[in-house]
């Protein structure tokens, strides 16, 4: 079949495919020459069933085009999900969560959180009852100890 | 998007937010205590996270001095009642007939050591110590490394 230079076919060369294509013979080739020539704007009205048919194909091509397969709607959410425990967990790993309030005041400053956190274990550490603390850790020596002062006592 | 990926979608996001508050120490009762006097008047709370505590090789470190305040010590001998079961009390002292003192080891959460120290001095002032450490090290360590920054 003869096309025109902008590969559009005429009215009297659509009407022949077109019956062609209801007789089932038409080639992938043939169907993409009658589709670009349904697709204009100015078809006639003797074609309006035909636009409609193939409107209906163009559409649900289309649809099948954006329409995501189960695989990528399970890997678009992985990635949603990436995307918002990522920043979460690298917000939390900046540090950003250390702070301290004095008297109902927060610091930020990290000198002087350090420097509280410091004060604050010496209030702690300053009694010397942790260092019996670790030798309870280690071993039963207090017990041993302990035992060693009835171990004189006469029956 | 089906009803499934929609749901997904929230159950994650409903996790990544809880996730800025969820931590290891919040399955325990010592954590009313943080919230309830960390912002008081006459209390001093302290938060660090890992990138801060590289010098005591801690991951978590939380801690509150409360001064002159009787209540908050008898709340936080309450809370630690509780925190101790499981736990292995490393060491406790009494002081007419009140816990003045006591260092607990508690079960480890994922690879993190965790320790409760507590300590409750009347003199020179009423002053109350809560400490709240989490470590990879085991507690015999994180007791060295407190003593190591004295």
């Amino acid at each position: 079949m003869k096309l025109n230079r902008r590969n559009i076919i005429t009215v009297d060369e659509a009407e022949k495919l077109i019956e062609k294509y209801y007789e089932g013979e038409t080639t992938v080739a043939e169907e993409n020459q009658l589709r670009t020539f349904l697709a204009q704007s100015n078809v006639p009205p003797q074609f309006e069933a035909e636009k409609a048919i193939f409107g209906y194909y163009e559409s649900k091509k289309a649809r099948k085009h954006f329409r995501l397969q189960p695989y990528l709607r399970w890997a678009a959410a992985a990635v949603i999900a990436a995307g918002v425990i990522i920043p979460v967990s690298i917000f939390q790993a900046s540090g950003k969560t250390s702070y301290a309030y004095i008297n109902g005041v927060r610091i930020t400053n990290t000198q002087e959180i350090i420097s509280l956190a410091q004060t604050t274990i010496n209030y702690v550490s300053d009694n010397n009852e942790v260092e019996d603390g670790l030798d309870n850790l280690k071993n039963d020596e207090t017990i041993k100890t302990q035992l060693d002062a009835f171990s004189e006592i006469e029956l | 998007m089906n009803s499934k990926c929609k749901y997904l979608i929230l159950v994650v996001m409903f996790i990544a937010g809880c996730g800025l508050e969820i931590k290891a120490q919040s399955d325990l009762d010592i954590n009313r205590i943080f919230d309830k006097y960390g912002k008081q008047k006459g209390s001093v709370m302290v938060e660090m996270s890992k990138e801060m505590l590289e010098g005591y090789d801690f991951s978590f470190y939380k801690s509150i001095v409360i001064s002159n305040n009787e209540e908050a010590g008898d709340f936080t001998r309450g809370c630690l009642q509780t925190d101790q079961n499981g736990a292995k009390k490393v060491k406790q002292v009494v002081t007419n007939g009140k816990i003045s003192s006591v260092y607990l080891q508690l079960p480890k959460k994922g690879k993190y050591n965790r320790l409760i120290l507590f300590n409750e001095k009347s003199v020179p002032e009423l002053k109350m110590t809560l400490i709240y450490i989490e470590s990879e090290k085991d507690s015999e360590e994180i007791m060295k490394l407190i003593l190591k920054k004295k």
